[in-house]
């Protein structure tokens, strides 16, 4: 691993992440949160100067190329690097404790959005920002977004991008790399901007339509209000944000083609209408389940049903009412929404529908290489077909995030937790979701864990965010000492 | 299709269970002295010989092999067909429907046992008989059919240890003959353990059946007695092993008797030495196969994590008594037997949680655990392994070995999707439980408890929670029950030619 390449591009994020404080520190000022300002600008300037300290050792020169090894470990570590300078703000105001603002800053910048605030309403706006600002960037990611912005990754960015992208397969539209980044990086933006001027034409002020657009387009699910969607009193709010979370399921990179070769692009891709047809036929069943157990109004059924399936399967989080009250058959519907996550490529978590999609026609295809051993048959997605280290690749994703959910679930019930609420926290962190069932319910934070757990969770965000492997990888002995340097 | 060949395996499979209720005979003949009770099992005894007599009849001209969709069928009705006569002396005590599930379970070794405490000692008997025939079976389809019916999930690898098998029939009887040589052999080993540890004659018989068959049940005489504990843990031990690699270990230990025309001092020295060659030889053998040693490596943390975790929490003060309940639930759970001393209600959801899991693991693949299977458990260990290094070399090839072997690459996709099959499955059981107003855990212990066949999950699910389900409920749980024994592919193989021939294609 070249050490000074990764520590150079370690400084370059690290002082993006000061650059990314900047709106809460002005907000800070200019609304006189002595505090606040007070902690941002501590937190700017320790990010500058640990770039300081970073360039310092490392840098780029021209010809510098970029390894696996170094793309890994510029996200991997970028990504925690930038998560720990995130908690400084917290801190620095004494708004929260040392664990309390990892798990805050982890959550955020993951898109898991699980809070520790138990009253988010009596912090100032600018931690509010932050808060939000933490997700919008995590939610696209890090590294996407300064690629975008910036010029300065040497060759082999593909190796970084890899590491960082969700999804089976790591396609992208465009020829160079930064020309996809930026791409992708104008939709998201653009995205945020009409989410946001659409939750301001439904009555939210402007500070909270920025601060919900942003949560909303990153599916992080940070709220800057302590009542759930529904206490608004706004239905027309709460079907436009169950329409984003469904425009933020989808692959950015299909958003970009969609740009130049017009919406049939969107209508044709078999994940995201797969996708689509598993959000109505949940909400058909959630809906019949609470018209039918819980005696609610048909359409309030239907507008619950659509906002809390959709909340759930883009893992956003947000929470129309407590759905710890539902009916046990519209919980495991939500549980298995949660599970299955948004389409590769887009802000979501979970498993991906593209992998879940592989994994059934994998199983389909062996059922029929029984029947008929003569067969030749593939496996395709979106008519092109894939290739099966890919479907494997899938299948192995599949393991590894079934082994660390039991994992964290055991770690939970060591410190203390009964069965029920470790698997439902385990499975709802892992899907990078926020909120479950239980302790640490829909109406409830992660405030409520025990520090043990809180901890493990910050790491279960951090590999879930970067899809395991790349994360895993960096704690084996072999990463840091092979003196092959590949 | 073939429906000859089928009649033919379901009325072998009565035929055979036909003998089973001798036992119970003898029993009401000698122990109860009771007439009624013995005219009541023999007249069952021959109805189900007859019946699989006429299917036999049914059957007969055959074409003498099994391809795959007879195979499917044949698998998923043999059951269904054990389970309408087995069911009949429980009536006596249960409704029809909780008599069937009852049935069901034990010939799936789930053992989940819905009869009342205040019910005699010969249903106790009856239900280890349909958990040690059921385990019989279930073997034998194991090393005949399913290697046909399955999707190259790994059962292939290593049943290899032990034989080769084609769908050939001639090829089936034989290694079906081993199987019941093996079987009977270590049912006969326990018993002796259990006579040795204090039990009579016929606890001994029951308990032998129920700890081989890995049924378990709720039946456990001389509970509190070390001796017969331990007499337990050996047997569901034995139960965890692969049958056909012990069954080619136990057969190669005597030495060919020499007939050479040397003096008897010197022919026995020869064979003595032999002898004792061959016991080192195969113990080597058997502790350095890689699924013994992952049995053996599972129980060692488990038992471990456990003692640690109720010494840390404090509950119990006595270390024997803690390694004791360690030692015996590590192993009641990986064999899926699912026996507990009681005391396990009152332990941590830590505790449950751990034991659970060692449930999913199960056993050796060719033993008659539920479960995953460990060798599966190794390949996807080493699978793991080997994607955080392909991380960072993408162009590395893999080359997974067990037991020296390389596994070919299309037996890890298999497996790999059979971990993701299991998973679905078990989820989509549970959604359709929780229609039946059980709670989450409740709705997924039941599920997991049915697809692994351990029947009980102490503190998640108890024999009380199938008699509270509805009809349909209990039904769905049968369901469950035989798919996991059959473990799932055989049920898609149904669907898939169900399918097929609407569209009328031949398979």
């Amino acid at each position: 691993m070249n050490r000074r390449v990764t520590a150079g591009l370690l400084g370059y994020l690290t002082l993006f992440t000061g650059a990314a404080m900047l709106p809460s520190f002005i907000l800070a000022a200019m609304a006189e949160e002595i505090e606040g300002a007070a902690a941002f600008l501590l937190s700017i300037f320790l990010c500058v100067a640990v770039t300081f300290e970073l360039e310092r050792f490392g840098g780029l020169k021209g010809k510098d190329n970029i390894g696996v090894r170094d793309g890994i470990a510029v996200t991997g570590l970028g990504w925690f690097l930038v998560s720990m300078l995130g908690t400084i703000p917290y801190l620095a105001g004494g708004y929260l404790n040392l664990i309390d603002s990892f798990v805050e800053s982890f959550a955020g910048f993951s898109g898991t959005g699980a809070t520790v605030f138990e009253d988010v309403e009596i912090l100032p706006k600018s931690i509010l920002l932050w808060r939000s600002v933490s997700n919008w960037i995590g939610g696209l990611g890090i590294v996407v977004i300064f690629m975008a912005l910036l010029s300065q990754f040497g060759r082999g960015a593909m190796f970084i991008l890899r590491a960082e992208s969700t999804g089976p397969t790591k396609e992208r539209q465009m020829p160079r790399i930064r020309d996809n980044a930026k791409a992708i990086f104008k939709i998201y933006v653009g995205l945020t901007i009409i989410c946001a001027v659409s939750y301001f034409l439904c009555g939210l002020n402007v500070f909270a339509a920025i601060n919900h657009a942003m949560t909303t387009i990153a599916t992080g699910g940070y709220g800057i209000y302590n009542s759930t969607v529904n206490e608004y009193g706004n239905a027309y709010l709460e079907y436009c944000m169950s329409f984003f979370m469904i425009v933020a399921s989808g692959s950015f990179a299909m958003y970009a083609v969609a740009v130049s070769q017009g919406l049939k692009v969107i209508f044709q891709n078999m994940e995201f209408k797969t996708y689509l047809q598993i959000i109505f036929v949940a909400t058909v069943a959630v809906a019949l389940d609470l018209f039918f157990e819980m005696k609610l109004d048909l359409e309030f059924a239907i507008r619950s049903a659509i906002f809390h399936v959709t909340s759930l399967s883009s893992t956003t989080g947000f929470v129309a009412h407590d759905f710890d009250m539902y009916p046990p058959i519209s919980k495991a519907f939500l549980l298995m929404m949660m599970f299955l996550g948004g389409c590769a490529g887009s802000t979501a978590g979970g498993l991906k529908v593209a992998r879940i999609i592989l994994l059934f026609k994998f199983v389909s295809l062996i059922v029929k290489q029984k029947i008929h051993p003569q067969l030749i048959n593939q496996i395709k997605l979106n008519g092109r077909v894939v290739d099966e280290n890919i479907v494997y690749g899938a299948a192995k994703f599949f393991l590894v995030v079934v082994m660390m959910d039991i994992a964290f679930a055991f770690v939970m019930m060591f410190d203390g937790i009964d069965f029920v609420n470790s698997i439902s926290v385990s499975v709802s962190t892992m899907a990078s979701v926020g909120p479950g069932f239980g302790i640490e319910g829909a109406t409830s934070t992660y405030a409520l864990l025990p520090n043990l757990s809180k901890i493990f969770a910050c790491i279960f965000m951090f590999l879930s965010r970067l899809e395991v492997f790349s994360v895993l990888v960096l704690f084996t002995p072999l990463f840091w000492n092979n003196p092959k340097g590949w | 299709m073939d429906k000859k060949i089928i009649f033919y395996f379901v009325g072998n499979s009565l035929s055979a269970f036909s003998i089973t209720f001798l036992l119970p005979v003898v029993y009401a003949l000698t122990a109860m002295k009771d007439f009624y009770t013995t005219i009541h099992f023999f007249v069952l005894g021959v109805a189900a010989g007859f019946s699989g007599i006429f299917f036999i009849f049914l059957g007969k001209n055959h074409k003498r092999r099994l391809p795959v969709a007879e195979s499917a069928v044949a698998m998923l009705l043999i059951y269904p067909a054990l389970a309408i006569f087995g069911m009949i002396p429980f009536l006596y005590w249960l409704s029809p429907l909780d008599a069937l599930l009852d049935t069901v379970s034990n010939l799936t070794s789930a053992g989940i046992s819905l009869l009342p405490g205040t019910a005699e000692y010969i249903f106790r008997l009856w239900q280890s008989v349909l958990m040690w025939f059921g385990s019989l079976i279930f073997l034998i389809l194991l090393v005949t059919i399913m290697p046909e019916v399955g999707g190259c999930f790994g059962i292939n690898m290593s049943l290899q240890e032990g034989q080769n098998f084609s769908p050939q029939f001639g090829q089936m009887l034989e290694i079906s003959k081993k199987i019941l040589k093996v079987y009977s052999f270590l049912t006969l080993i326990s018993m002796g353990f259990f006579k040795l540890a204090g039990l009579n004659s016929w606890d001994s018989i029951l308990m032998a059946m129920r700890c081989i068959s890995t049924g378990g049940g709720d039946f456990f005489p001389a509970r509190g007695s070390f001796y017969v504990e331990y007499a337990a843990i050996f047997t569901m031990l034995m139960a965890c092993g692969n049958f056909l690699f012990l069954y080619r270990l136990i057969y190669t230990i005597p030495p060919p008797i020499s007939h050479a025309k040397e003096n008897i001092f010197r022919r026995t020295y020869y064979f003595f030495r032999r002898l004792k060659q061959n016991i080192f030889q195969n113990t080597k053998i058997f502790f350095t196969n890689s699924e013994v040693k992952a049995v053996l490596l599972t129980i060692f943390f488990g038992v471990w994590i456990i003692f640690f975790s109720v010494f840390y929490r404090g509950l119990v003060a006595d270390g024997n008594e803690i390694f004791r309940y360690a030692f015996f639930h590590a192993i009641s759970f990986l064999s899926t037997t699912g026996i507990t001393l009681g005391d396990i209600e009152q332990s941590h959801d830590f505790e449950k949680f751990l034991i659970f899991m060692m449930a999913f693991f199960g056993g050796c693949m060719g033993s008659v655990t539920g479960g995953l299977k460990m060798i599966r458990i190794i390949v996807l260990a080493k699978v793991t392994g080997f994607e955080i290094k392909k991380t960072m070399h993408p162009q590395m090839i893999e080359s997974i070995r067990v037991n020296g072997m390389v596994v070919p690459k299309k037996i890890v996709g298999r497996i790999l999707c059979f971990f993701f099959i299991y998973l679905i499955t078990l989820f989509v059981c549970s959604a359709v439980l929780s229609f039946d107003n059980l709670d989450f855990s409740g709705a997924v212990g039941m599920s997991a408890a049915c697809l692994t066949n351990i029947g009980i999950l102490p503190g998640i699910c108890d024999p009380s929670d199938f008699l509270s389900l509805t009809a349909v409920g209990k039904i769905f749980c049968m369901i469950i029950l035989i798919i996991g024994r059959m473990e799932i592919f055989a049920v898609l193989l149904i669907f898939a030619g169900l399918k097929f021939n609407r569209k009328n294609k031949k398979w």
